[in-house]
């Protein structure tokens, strides 16, 4: 069986994603992308190309510090950990992440509707 | 979604840390992923060569994803550097208009000048009077003396006298002595009662003349001695 190409992230989501992740604790972005793997049950591949320019952005809203420290293989790392200002942007964008999907979700159920109102036209 | 960043006031966050020190640390960063991926793709059974490569192959292109960090980190900097780039070029053309100014000015104000003295040499001044030369009077009058020949007209025996005032106005004898070369010779030698005469059967005097007058008869000159 062929497999399937990874969905394509909307923009911005993969910030989202990051201060969700972060949420648990301070993570490097290897952990930062292994772990959004795991949680998506491997259906989401971060790509590191956008991974660490989302990271540094990201860092330099002040959304997310840092902090360089030994890692669990003992190899010096980039951690990064949810700033007070992470947390309210991460609020304010599950809002509307759950705004913008309840949306698509009613656009995606009334395409039933729509057939059922074209039957009358035959 | 909302990709836009929060609205932010004041000045912008500098990173305190150097161009190096941000280069090395995004290279470290980058570097341990790859070396966790690498690790676990030899966990899940590849070679250390293979994992290796596979774990760059999967990241991508490694310089531009720096690049882009760099760039990120460095925003501000840039920005500033380029309003820097811009305020010296301004101020260097400024420099360079007053420059140019002050050069035209300058060349201006030369060529006036050089102008003027042009000017006020080709103005024709007339030239102060020369003397032609010198009259030696001694004797009997008022004023003896040396006597400077006009520049213009003639001065005349009689003349001389207005000048130099006789003593004894009745009678006096004059002899006038002129220089001609290295020889002196009498050119006038005779008693005068009367001005009036003299006036009429007048000598031009000439550089150098000596002129003697004596209220007597008996005039002594050198030449005569």
């Amino acid at each position: 069986m062929a497999r399937q190409k990874p969905p394509e992230l909307l923009p911005g989501t993969l910030e989202l994603m990051i201060l969700k992740t972060l949420t648990v604790g301070p993570n490097h972005g290897y952990g930062i992308a292994r772990r959004i793997k795991q949680t998506s049950d491997d259906v989401l591949h971060v790509e590191e190309g956008s991974l660490y320019p989302a990271l540094h952005r990201l860092a330099k809203r002040g959304c997310l510090e840092f902090e360089w420290r030994n890692s669990e293989s003992n190899r010096r790392a980039k951690y990064y950990r949810l700033s007070r200002k992470g947390r309210s942007k991460l609020k304010m964008e599950t809002n509307n992440w759950s705004r913008l999907t309840t949306a698509i979700d009613k656009v995606m159920s009334a395409r039933t509707a729509g057939k059922v109102a074209t039957k009358g036209w035959a | 979604m909302n990709e836009s960043a929060p609205l932010r006031f004041g000045l912008p966050k500098f990173d305190p840390r150097d161009d190096r020190q941000i280069e090395a640390q995004i290279d470290d960063e980058l570097t341990f992923h790859i070396e966790q991926v690498t690790r676990e793709f030899v966990e899940a059974g590849q070679s250390e060569h293979d994992a290796k490569i596979n774990a760059l192959a999967r990241f991508g292109d490694v310089q531009q994803i720096k690049a882009q960090c760099k760039h990120i980190a460095l925003e501000e900097r840039i920005m500033l550097q380029r309003i820097n780039l811009v305020l010296m070029i301004v101020v260097l053309l400024a420099v360079a208009f007053v420059s140019v100014q002050m050069y035209v000015t300058q060349k201006h104000n030369t060529l006036a000048l050089q102008s003027i003295v042009t000017d006020i040499s080709d103005m024709k001044v007339p030239a102060a009077p020369k003397s032609r030369g010198f009259v030696y009077l001694d004797g009997d009058v008022e004023r003896p003396g040396v006597y400077s020949l006009p520049p213009i007209g003639r001065l005349t025996l009689s003349r001389l006298f207005v000048t130099a005032g006789l003593s004894n106005p009745a009678a006096v004898h004059l002899r006038v002595i002129r220089t001609v070369g290295n020889t002196p010779e009498k050119v006038f030698d005779r008693l005068v009662d009367d001005m009036g005469d003299l006036a009429e059967n007048d000598l031009i005097l000439g550089p150098n003349d000596l002129v003697i007058v004596a209220a007597t008869k008996d005039v002594k000159t050198k030449s005569d001695e």
